[in-house]
């Protein structure tokens, strides 16, 4: 039996896991342009949630969770940003070591909430939400670096870190603000997560892969907000369908792993596909990022 | 008047003892993660008191062998693709393939225990050696790559262990015969060999060479004639035979069965290999030695998952004496001045 | 003005001075003398240790290059630091707005049009940095540095890889900034281009401000005398190249090379080349003309696109670096840092990594004999009496000029069939420069064929049998002893036709 694909269903189920991928990649997208890469953004991601949802169950209220998701990201931010900026650990073990970090401290926050269901949003309001939200910040995001002075401020460090910062570019500070910012996006992705995916409920490692993905969004998207917004809703979309494959394909536990590792497998091609077509196009990330 | 603090970067013979610093990084990794136990149900006190009964009681130590073995495999292979600048977080999926194989040919086909280890490392390498070919030739970031692989891994697992080979139950196999196994302290010593070995040959060959010049300048060790892809392609073999044959020897020594995992926990070793090679600074013979401290970490917080503290506090505290430690031999490299400033 | 580096180099030792508006202050000193140091504190860069600046009476700090610039101090480097990926007009407006002046893109690009007329100063104001020679982005550095309104320009070696008639107009720039009021200071170890320029010259000797002449009481020998001492001031500064040994078989043969540059342009067109054993070969040219895509391809790190690479009797034209190190080619590449040596390791690693491909190394098969390499080291340090605080030092721990000693050294201990140099001697001070410049012709002489590219014609007119000059890809020029001079600066900017 195969259930009738409706499409336009489709496309609005994709909208709230297209938003917290996006928003999530919009923030690494930022501190990628300004040089640097967070590897943390999966750690960062769990810490968030699991902090929303304890104190969202706590108070009732979804903006105060919302700031204590914040809070926690940030104090993910601030580590990153010390080790890395100021005593010039390597940005890949703290990186790796912030994954680790936030997500096992994501989970005692998590646990602190008792498993109960906190306030949510409604299925069309979250939709709603998801979608001003990733709009906005695409477009917030593309006037900002393409299109304003200080954008150029960011580009430059992600450029030439030596040229920027001997034209006066204060390189802490810039990369500073770009953490901060993350967190921010960071948060709000966290917090629609909880509220509009998981219904208020938080469960321990529900939102894992969605920081590893995020990051995958950036190079996809070339390193341009659009670019990042269209491919995180096109994944998006990949996992409205993941949950309709199983009625789709011919029964078999066999296909059930190829719907389980779907966007993993995606991924990777679709990051194969994307740097062939870069070469032949001659285009390249900032270059201070992911050097060859 | 404002005073800064400025961080002055000494000379190379003027500096801090590594060593020292990172002791002092230890300590106080270890106390902030006895704080952050206080965040679960156990408490500042429990989480101390397991923490001391593990440090305290030498005869506990055994306790962490079957997790020594599992960090240590993956842990020294990863250290030597992070020293040739390949950052692949690979080694959790390698080993649970080699999980997965060796329990096929000893549990499934009746093969031997040499043969079941040897395909369960080949498993290793050949995962190892498609991230790499998908980095070099496909310019794929092996980060996000291996990671992905990973997940793969995990789902063709829970597809075995859910389905042909199920024992009932959907969430474990049958047990592997008895002959089919090994003691943890036999599987510890392989590993221990075996993490010798490669460090003999990271020392005293062309690899060290290779994987040190092209992870520092990659400019430099190709005009001198050093192979970029050669080099890297090696490197991830080598940590994908590792981590391999970690996963074979845990199932035969620990585990003896297969059982289904979830994405986000996994088999863990393999994650906690990445910490184990940075703790070590990368220094393969020394992740024997970083592999044994975050096992007996390891070992602490399973004693508090009865008092159901989450098995991913683990990780976090392993990741906060990673940052600590880390960070405390990188101030070994500085000295804080206090700068006056009249303006 | 104070600055001790870390390691107890004194880079600046009370050196005090004062610049005046409307003058050009020439700053002389050979390579190592502390000017680049001085002058980068002066820019805001670097921090020194001990002393004051004051701008125009009033003690000022600069923390940032940012607080120099609002003070109208511009610095332009010697290597020019601009973001490649932007286009001038980006760059400028950029640093404008770095500086503290609200301009926006639009502005940007007029201030550019009109400076650059204004001043001769050509320059598209819509390029991006990354298509532009070194001769156009030292203009848009300077460019940058009028746009925002600097009152001071510090020119840190500003020639060194401009062609002599480019070199020329930036020198009658110079008087004409300060002629306007501004103050040029010309950084340099030229005494050709500070004799007649400057106003006043200031002379550096290790890190010490020697002196201040006035133009008219400064001659050369005086100045020579401040900038060495005694002991060099009657003697000529090099050494020609005496005659040659019989030159023997050709060596290496390249016959119509053409090689891609980075961004998809051809950077090396039909280059015919070949050297026979016992001959040095220079090939001069202005920096940016195809010299470090050609020693790429001889190496073998750049794909050849048309064309072969014959080396002792091999086509060695697909074939990589080890290959052609196992024939006995060694290699002074054009940076040290990260390209001829791994900054972070010490020597013996150093000389591992070196002699990896080569026949002497100190290599059984696979097996690394590291007792050998340490021997090769201390040899190396012996010989070229490398100065270092030990062979298990980094490297990046030696001054420059021991850096490119130890390189040397270690490629000619390779006895090498074969030796390729890049600016061997750049950043080096007299001494050093000399004591290269004397092991590449003793190799040549042992029976190696040498082949030296060089930004200096002085130091390819002093070691070079042959000369050839690369402008645009091409060889346009060569010509052996006795070299016209002339014909050699001629070719060196011609326009080039074609593609």
């Amino acid at each position: 039996m195969v259930a009738s694909l409706d499409l336009a269903a489709l496309l609005g189920q994709a909208v709230i896991p297209a938003a917290v991928l996006g928003l999530a990649a919009l923030g690494e997208l930022l501190v990628e342009r300004s040089g640097r890469i967070n590897l943390g953004l999966e750690g960062m991601l769990h810490i968030s949630y699991g902090a929303a949802a304890a104190v969202s169950i706590a108070t009732g209220s979804m903006a105060v969770g919302f700031l204590a998701g914040l809070a926690a990201a940030l104090l993910l931010a601030a580590i990153y940003f010390f080790t890395v900026e100021v005593l010039g650990v390597n940005q890949a073990v703290i990186g790796l070591s912030l994954v680790f970090l936030g997500s096992g401290v994501g989970v005692i926050l998590g646990n602190l909430g008792g498993g109960a269901a906190g306030p949510a949003l409604g299925i069309t309001t979250a939709r709603v939400v998801a979608a001003v939200l990733l709009v906005a910040t695409t477009l917030g995001l593309y006037l900002f670096l393409q299109r304003s002075w200080v954008g150029y401020v960011v580009r430059s460090l992600g450029e030439n870190e030596k040229a920027a910062s001997m034209m006066g570019v204060d390189v802490r500070i810039v990369r500073a603000a770009m953490l901060a910012l993350q967190a921010v996006l960071v948060a709000a992705a966290a917090s629609l997560f909880l509220y509009g995916y998981t219904s208020g409920r938080w469960t321990a490692g529900r939102i894992t892969g969605q920081g590893w993905l995020a990051l995958g969004m950036v190079i996809l998207g070339f390193w341009h907000p659009l670019g990042v917004a269209i491919a995180s809703y096109l994944l998006g979309l990949l996992y409205s369908v993941q949950s309709l494959l199983p009625s789709l394909l011919p029964p078999g536990a066999v296909y059930a792993v190829l719907v389980d590792a779907a966007p993993y497998i995606a991924v990777i091609a679709a990051m194969a596909i994307a740097s062939i077509i870069y070469r032949k196009t001659g285009h390249r990330p900032p270059a201070s990022i992911w050097q060859a | 008047m404002k005073l800064r603090v400025k961080l002055v970067e000494r000379a190379p013979t003027e500096r801090g003892n590594p060593l020292l610093y990172g002791l002092a990084g230890l300590a106080v990794g270890i106390v902030v993660s006895v704080l952050l136990g206080g965040l679960t149900p156990a408490g500042v006190g429990g989480t101390a008191s397991a923490l001391m009964t593990v440090f305290g009681e030498p005869s506990r130590w055994l306790s962490a062998l079957p997790y020594f073995t599992a960090i240590a495999a993956s842990a020294a292979g990863l250290a030597l693709a992070y020293r040739a600048g390949f950052i692949t977080i690979g080694a959790e999926g390698q080993m649970v393939a080699g999980m997965i194989v060796a329990y096929w040919l000893l549990g499934r086909v009746g093969a031997g225990l040499a043969a079941g280890l040897f395909a369960a490392a080949l498993a290793g390498v050949l995962l190892g050696a498609l991230v790499a070919a998908l980095r070099l030739y496909l310019l794929v970031n092996e980060t996000l790559a291996s990671l992905m692989l990973n997940y793969v891994v995990v789902s063709v697992l829970n597809y075995l262990v859910g389905g042909p080979w199920s024992a009932g139950g959907f969430t474990r196999t049958a047990p592997l015969p008895p002959d089919r196994t090994l003691g943890v302290a036999t599987a510890a010593t392989i590993v221990l060999a075996t993490v010798l070995l490669v460090e003999a040959a990271y020392r005293f060959t062309r690899l060290g060479v290779a994987v040190d010049s092209v992870g520092l300048s990659r400019r430099a060790a190709e005009t001198y004639g050093v192979g970029f892809h050669k080099t890297i392609m090696a490197a991830a073999a080598i940590g994908g035979a590792l981590a391999g044959l970690g996963g074979g020897l845990y199932l035969v020594a620990v585990q003896q069965q297969l059982t289904s995992l979830n994405t986000f926990q996994s088999l863990g070793y393999g994650y906690m290999g990445i910490l184990a090679a940075w703790l070590a600074g990368n220094v393969i013979a020394a992740t024997l030695a970083s592999s044994w401290l975050l096992g007996l970490l390891y070992l602490a917080s399973t004693s508090l998952q009865i008092s159901r503290v989450p098995w991913s506090f683990a990780l976090a505290v392993q990741a906060i004496i990673v940052v600590f430690v880390v960070s405390a031999v990188t101030l070994s490299r500085y000295r804080i001045v206090l700068v006056r400033e009249s303006q | 003005m104070t600055k001790v580096y870390p390691g107890g180099v004194v880079a600046n030792d009370c050196v005090s001075l004062a610049i005046y508006s409307g003058e050009v202050l020439g700053l002389l000193g050979e390579n190592g003398a502390g000017k680049t140091t001085f002058v980068s504190i002066l820019a805001g860069v670097l921090e020194p240790d001990s002393g004051v600046i004051r701008v125009k009476g009033r003690p000022v700090r600069f923390r940032l290059p940012r607080d120099a610039l609002r003070n109208g101090i511009a610095l332009v480097p010697q290597n020019p630091m601009l973001v490649d990926a932007f286009t001038v007009a980006e760059n400028v407006m950029l640093a404008a707005r770095l500086a503290g002046l609200r301009i926006g893109l639009g502005e940007a690009r007029e201030r550019v049009r009109e400076l650059s007329e204004r001043y001769g100063l050509l320059v598209d104001p819509d390029a991006r940095v990354w298509g532009l020679s070194m001769g156009e982005r030292q203009r848009a550095e300077i460019v940058k540095a009028l746009a925002v309104d600097a009152s001071v320009l510090l020119l840190d070696e500003p020639t060194a890889h401009l062609s002599p008639p480019e070199a020329e107009a930036l020198l009658r720039l110079s008087r004409r900034l300060a002629s306007e009021g501004r103050s040029v200071v010309l950084i340099t170890h030229r005494l050709r281009e500070v004799l007649g320029v400057a106003d006043r010259i200031a002379v550096m000797r290790s890190g010490r401000l020697v002196g201040v002449v006035e133009a008219s009481e400064a001659s050369r020998e005086k100045l020579l005398e401040m900038m060495f001492g005694e002991r060099l001031a009657k003697q000529p500064l090099s050494e020609p190249r005496r005659s040659r040994a019989a030159a023997g078989g050709v060596v290496l043969e390249v016959k119509g090379l053409w090689v891609l540059g980075d961004h998809g342009e051809w950077s090396v067109k039909g280059v015919d080349l070949s050297i026979r054993a016992g001959e040095v070969v220079g090939i001069a040219g202005v920096a940016g003309n195809g010299q470090r895509e050609l020693l790429e391809a001889l190496v073998g790190i750049r794909r050849v696109a048309r064309g072969t690479i014959r080396f002792a009797g091999i086509d060695v034209t697909g074939k990589g670096p080890g290959a052609r190190g196992r024939l006995g080619m060694a290699v002074v590449p054009e940076q040290r840092l990260g390209w001829a040596l791994v900054p972070s390791k010490d020597l013996v690693f150093n000389v591992a990594l070196g002699f990896y491909s080569s026949p002497r190394g100190p290599y059984r098969g696979v097996v690394v004999d590291w007792g050998g390499a340490r021997r090769i080291a201390e040899k190396i340090v012996e010989t070229m009496k490398v100065k270092t605080p030990g062979l298990d030092a980094p490297v990046e721990a030696m001054s420059g000029g021991n850096m490119q000693r130890f390189i040397v050294g270690r490629e000619v201990l390779k006895k090498p069939r074969l030796l390729l140099a890049m600016n061997p001697t750049s950043g080096l001070d007299y001494a050093a420069a000399k004591a290269v410049d004397k092991i590449l012709v003793d190799v040549a002489s042992a029976g190696a064929a040498v082949l030296v590219i060089s930004e200096d014609l002085e130091e390819l007119l002093n070691v070079a049998d042959r000369i050839l000059v690369m402008n645009k890809g091409r060889i346009v020029y060569e010509a052996e002893r006795p070299f016209d001079v002339e014909k050699i600066a001629a070719a060196m900017v011609e326009e080039v036709e074609g593609t």
